[in-house]
């Protein structure tokens, strides 16, 4: 529609490619570590994607949700997607979707699921963009079960400045498409992605919550019953200390069997998501999470576990999604934000890992607000966050005494073989990354490759000299 | 449903999902509504397989960054043909069909630009000045037939056109200007600003002495 002309242009607005006008931006990364002041463009047409010569470096961004800085930089560009969120197609019999890329997983979740199909694997917030999930290659609820995003894409389209469209076919395309899904964003516009969904099994889904004795018990028991489960993770206290250190609870959670009494097929699919942004996030400044306030939290958290009981029946919507109802928790840390320290731990290695938290926590205490484990498989390639073991996150808030913890984890992942999952981490140093992911150069190299001229460039991959 | 754009690249993506989403049939054509004649034949033959008409919407518009009085005719005669004439000559058309349905609305979309003249969108605002006459007219003409004919002049929307500047008033979502328009479908209302504080704003703007008025940089 056409609003007129009464806006006052601010003295940066200019016109930038594509006739699209550039905002300026202040962007924040969703932990709070990163800001950045760069331009914004907002394209709504598809002739906004013709190529040519003068493009100037640039990043695609989703609902910018990200914890690192993956969809801006300092004086960057960034190209927002979200006009382009449209269903393009949908195989009934297939059940294979395509869809804009930027199309927010709740609406491609209400659309699938009126259809009796799903995508196993999605992360918990339904705000963020069906591109952000292929760029960051993301994972679920049961990783060792069902893979990382890079699973559902059947196919994909690749906007290059210099290149044009690009159909990224695995089989046709298996370097560019290794490289796209869990590029970060770094090869191109991700515009349109073919999707392979699941079937619904069933309407109820039963969510057994399990008490756990200790950490290193919760991960014995999360080995044990994970893979026969379609949802399956843990959640500790970590502020407790001694044998009693991860005290909390396993969530198995799994469809019911056939011809099982359970809720009707409405209860898979989703109401509209509270809105979520990184600066929405930071709207309440002073930070209520610390030493002294995370016990308390956690105690009431494990207080309402037992209060709903050990078996309960829960929609779909709810396992996929458990951060709609709980994302009062990220405003808590204030505008400073917090930390998000996410590794996959191989098995063998996972008891070291949590012992050396545990002791490092009982002489410096730190408060940890979320601990939580999930199983996970997969071979580890490139920089996709994958590989056998054990994913193990915490969060902490942003506090004088945070930086010493981090740069102790980081030498902890480094001495237990492990891979922290950099789209989770504003801060993860390339030296760390480098020790832990042994394909970062062949990532460099194939990007380079594809790439000379590194049109897509964003903090993270500054930081990370990608 | 029949959609008008001028990219066949955005109206297959639209009618894509409006059919599969919504289960809308969609048709489609994309032309350029600066080349009237050929845009208002190609629409209204397509509309011609749709028989009866229920509603036919018009957000449509275009402006120029340098339309500050320097407009060549050419330049001008665009803003005018996009603006205003390929909105006239549709609806002369489509008005017989229109006429002969159970029920119809005709909705045009103006600008807050069109209130009072300016420095700036100087062409821009005269084309949309003239579509509020037109829809006027166009109201006591329908005004005995089960036409409906409704005209919204619009602020702020949060489009591509407001994106980037510093707005003196908080944008409306296009979503929730369609809504307002769709709750008013078959009202009998007359010019309709939305959002609806702009009633005031026009208001003053319209009343404000001249002494103050040329003064002013908006």
């Amino acid at each position: 529609m056409n609003d007129g002309a009464s806006a006052r242009p601010d003295s940066e607005t200019v016109r930038g490619r594509g006739n699209s006008p550039l905002a300026q931006q202040r962007f924040r990364s969703f932990d709070g570590g990163v800001s950045a002041a760069g331009h914004l463009q907002r394209p709504d047409r598809h002739r906004f994607w013709t190529p040519g010569s003068g493009w100037e470096p640039s990043i695609a961004r989703g609902s910018g949700l990200s914890y690192a800085a993956a969809s801006f930089r300092e004086r960057g560009l960034s190209i927002e997607h979200r006009a382009f969120n449209r269903i393009l197609g949908f195989s009934s019999t297939e059940r294979i979707v395509e869809v804009e890329a930027g199309i927010e997983l709740s609406a491609l979740h209400d659309f699938l699921s009126a259809r009796g199909a799903y995508l196993p694997v999605q992360p918990g917030h339904g705000r963020i963009t069906v591109g952000g999930c292929v760029a960051a290659d993301v994972h679920g609820k049961n990783q060792a079960r069902d893979g990382t995003f890079i699973n559902q894409v059947v196919r994909l389209t690749l906007f290059h400045p210099e290149q044009g469209l690009i159909e990224v076919d695995p089989d046709k395309e298996p370097t560019l498409f290794r490289l796209t899904c869990g590029g970060y964003g770094l090869t191109g516009h991700i515009l349109r992605v073919r999707l392979q969904a699941s079937p619904i099994p069933a309407d109820a889904i039963e969510l057994h919550a399990i008490p756990i004795d200790n950490v290193a018990s919760g991960v014995v028991r999360l080995a044990r019953d994970a893979l026969e489960s379609d949802f399956a993770y843990t959640w500790h206290d970590f502020t407790l200390k001694g044998l009693r250190f991860g005290r909390g609870f396993l969530f198995s959670a799994r469809f019911a069997a056939a011809g099982q009494q359970g809720r009707a097929r409405t209860g898979v699919g989703s109401t509209a998501p509270p809105p979520l942004s990184a600066s929405g996030r930071a709207a309440w400044r002073l930070p209520l999470l610390n030493r002294w306030t995370t016990p308390i939290l956690n105690f009431a958290y494990r207080s309402r576990q037992q209060t709903l009981g050990a078996v309960r029946s829960v929609t779909l919507c709810e396992v996929l999604f458990p951060t709609h109802r709980l994302q009062y928790y990220f405003g808590l840390f204030g505008a400073r934000g917090f930390h998000e320290y996410q590794t996959v731990i191989p098995n063998g290695r996972i008891d070291e890992y949590l012992a050396a938290v545990g002791s490092y926590l009982a002489h410096r205490p730190v408060a940890v607000t979320l601990a939580s484990g999930k199983l996970f498989g997969g071979d580890p390639e490139l920089l996709r966050f994958s590989g056998a073991g054990t994913c193990f996150t915490l969060n902490f808030p942003r506090t004088r005494g945070a930086p010493e913890f981090l740069a102790f984890l980081d030498k902890l992942v480094v001495r237990c073989e492990g891979r922290p999952n950099l789209i989770k981490d504003s801060r993860l140093p390339r030296a760390v990354v480098d020790a832990c992911y042994p394909d970062a150069d062949r990532f460099r190299s194939q990007l380079r490759g594809f790439d000379p001229k590194r049109l897509f460039r964003s903090e993270l991959s500054e930081r990370l000299g990608l | 449903m029949l959609l008008v754009a001028s990219d066949e690249r955005d109206l297959e993506a639209q009618s894509a999902h409006l059919h599969l989403a919504h289960g809308v049939h969609v048709e489609t054509v994309a032309a350029d509504a600066g080349r009237p004649l050929e845009c208002i034949e190609r629409i209204h033959r397509a509309a011609g397989a749709f028989g009866a008409i229920d509603a036919v919407f018009f957000p449509i518009g275009e402006s120029s960054g340098n339309d500050d009085g320097s407009l060549s005719l050419e330049q001008a005669r665009r803003l005018l043909d996009v603006n205003l004439f390929v909105v006239v000559g549709l609806i002369a058309r489509l008005l017989p069909l229109l006429i002969a349905a159970e029920q119809a609305n005709i909705v045009g979309f103006g600008s807050v630009a069109a209130i009072r003249g300016r420095g700036a969108n100087v062409v821009y605002s005269a084309a949309k000045r003239g579509l509020e006459s037109y829809f006027e007219s166009l109201r006591c003409l329908t005004a005995r037939s089960r036409v409906r004919t409704q005209f919204y002049r619009l602020g702020y929307v949060a489009t591509q056109q407001s994106f980037g500047h510093r707005l003196l008033f908080p944008p409306a979502t296009p979503r929730s200007i369609a809504e307002a328009v769709l709750d008013n479908l078959g009202s009998d209302r007359g010019i309709v600003h939305l959002p609806r504080y702009w009633s005031v704003i026009a208001c003053v703007v319209r009343s404000m002495p001249w002494s103050i008025f040329k003064r002013l940089d908006f």
